[in-house]
């Protein structure tokens, strides 16, 4: 299908033209292909269920190889979003290349809250739900050592539990494109403005925050997306690897889960409106949230094109931490492609490696 | 493949137009989004919809109880039980599974053992596995 550049510019314009006739023709069947099947699998790396209460899940996915690094590392995942994008497919899974790298991988994932997890709030996530998962980790492992990598909220939770937790077994903390400094999230700011925003209101008549208004929120960062991603989809229908790798992102985008009701409530209220994580003043069940508590040594990833954490609310996190062994690191790519996908395979997961190995030993 | 960046190439040229008008329409969006008179308008329209809500949640909820039949709450409900009865199945399974030893239906593995030690510094950016990734995974998962 390809030809052979030209310097003749009427027979370029003619090769390219017969390319394009060649790939509407193949548009045509794989069209009918895709509006008949499902789309890739995802989330395939084997994996065993240690733990499920309600929305909080904890997994422990199956080594690979036969000599492992003695710290165990537990991820904390987004809070909006399913798990699978750390696992989209084999060859493409951060989770895998953990594995094959010699890691013993646990993962907190988040099922939708159920109607009465209402009241679960920034506290059970930071005091409850992640004490326990690192509890069972050790159990577990026999380790009293555990490595926590958070991705976005996971990260904010993370965070909040690290500046909670001055005594913690956690030895190194990785994080990507975590928050901070809320006033940073500059268009999330003007949208929730408490002037107009009655997150009460809100949080009473629906129980949850419905995962339609969490999708439109993201949706209305990026208008244009939807349009150029389909339109985008229709001119390479013809290749599959661009067809699969769509349709694994483009569900995981739209599989957006609802956040429960007093979890919302105080994320817009305590770190949307308040500031309370960057200045120091969140408190967790008696314990305030002191970023200078964090003394373990420190990744932060972040992306280049983020237009969902932008590098003005993530980047006070090294400077605030009490850590002397921290790191930021920018790398080229958005909010998701940061962690997933070609970019992630070659740029953060490598680094991630680095950093992480010979601190795990 | 041939060179796109060909001026006789008008697919390359459409590409670009898209390109452009994508980032111009998220640039104007964007923009507009930050007013005041956008955020008081969206939230009014949210507290509208929030109203809407309630009352036909309460209506529904009326007319369901005068018809004997379960709504959606209760339904729910029920499945929230059902899922707390299959949590604690899981922990009675594993709590069984630490006193009498792993069951026959998985095979036991091997322990690995913890003692890696990370490649020399110049070996040690081992890169990822080479996998197919369409450029689509670049363009579309900026979110």
């Amino acid at each position: 299908m390809s030809a052979q550049p030209s310097t003749d510019p009427v027979a370029s314009l003619t090769s390219r033209f017969q390319e394009e006739i060649d790939r509407a023709l193949a548009r045509s069947v794989k069209g009918i292909d895709y509006l008949a099947s499902s789309g890739p699998a995802t989330g395939m790396t084997p994996r065993d269920l240690l733990h499920r209460r309600g929305t909080y899940a904890l997994y422990r996915y199956r080594p690979l190889v036969e000599e492992i690094y003695r710290i165990p590392v537990l991820i904390v995942m987004a809070t909006t979003n399913r798990g699978y994008i750390l696992d989209l497919a084999p060859g493409q899974s951060f989770v895998e290349y953990l594995l094959t790298q010699g890691y013993d991988v646990f993962v907190i994932d988040w099922s939708p809250p159920r109607p009465e997890e209402k009241t679960l709030g920034l506290d059970h996530y930071t005091q409850d739900f992640i004490p326990d998962s690192i509890e069972r980790v050790q159990r577990t492992t026999g380790e009293e050592d555990v490595n926590l990598v958070g991705y976005c909220m996971g990260g904010v939770l993370s965070t909040i539990y690290m500046a909670t937790h001055p005594e913690t077994p956690v030895r190194n903390l990785a994080l990507f494109t975590t928050p901070i400094d809320f006033s940073g999230m500059k268009l999330f700011s003007k949208w929730s403005d408490k002037r107009y925003f009655d997150v009460d209101r809100l949080v009473e008549t629906m129980g949850n925050a419905p995962p339609d208004m969490i999708l439109e929120a993201f949706r209305m960062l990026r208008p244009a997306d939807r349009t150029s991603g389909t339109i985008q989809l229709w001119e390479n229908l013809w290749n599959d690897e661009f067809v699969q790798s769509y349709r694994m992102f483009d569900r995981w985008a739209n599989d957006i889960l609802p956040l429960p009701g007093e979890f919302f409530r105080q994320t817009t209220k305590d770190l949307m409106w308040e500031n309370r994580l960057f200045k120091n003043e969140l408190r967790m069940r008696g314990r305030r949230a002191d970023l200078a508590n964090i003394r373990v040594p420190v990744l932060h990833a972040l992306a280049e094109h983020d237009h969902i954490v932008p590098y003005d609310a993530a980047k006070p996190l090294i400077r605030m931490i009490g850590s002397d062994d921290k790191e930021e690191v920018v790398l080229k790519g958005g909010h998701v492609s940061v962690v997933a996908g070609g970019n992630a395979v070659r740029r953060l997961w490598p680094k991630l490696d680095r950093w992480l190995g010979r601190r795990s030993v | 493949m041939p060179d796109d960046s060909t001026p006789l190439d008008p697919f390359a040229l459409w590409r670009q137009m898209l390109s452009q008008w994508e980032k111009g329409t998220n640039e104007f969006v964007n923009k507009a989004s930050e007013s005041d008179a956008f955020a008081e308008g969206m939230h009014r329209l949210m507290g509208t919809s929030l109203s809407a809500k309630k009352a036909s949640d309460e209506f529904a909820g009326r007319m369901l109880l005068a018809l004997n039949l379960p709504s959606r709450a209760d339904v729910e409900a029920l499945g929230d039980r059902l899922q707390a009865i299959e949590d604690r199945l899981i922990d009675v399974t594993r709590a069984l599974e630490e006193l009498t030893g792993p069951s026959a239906s998985r095979p036991t593995l091997p322990a690995p053992k913890r003692t890696r030690k990370p490649p020399p510094a110049e070996e040690a950016a081992t890169p990822a596995p080479a996998a197919p990734v369409a450029k689509v995974a670049k363009k579309r998962s900026r979110r």
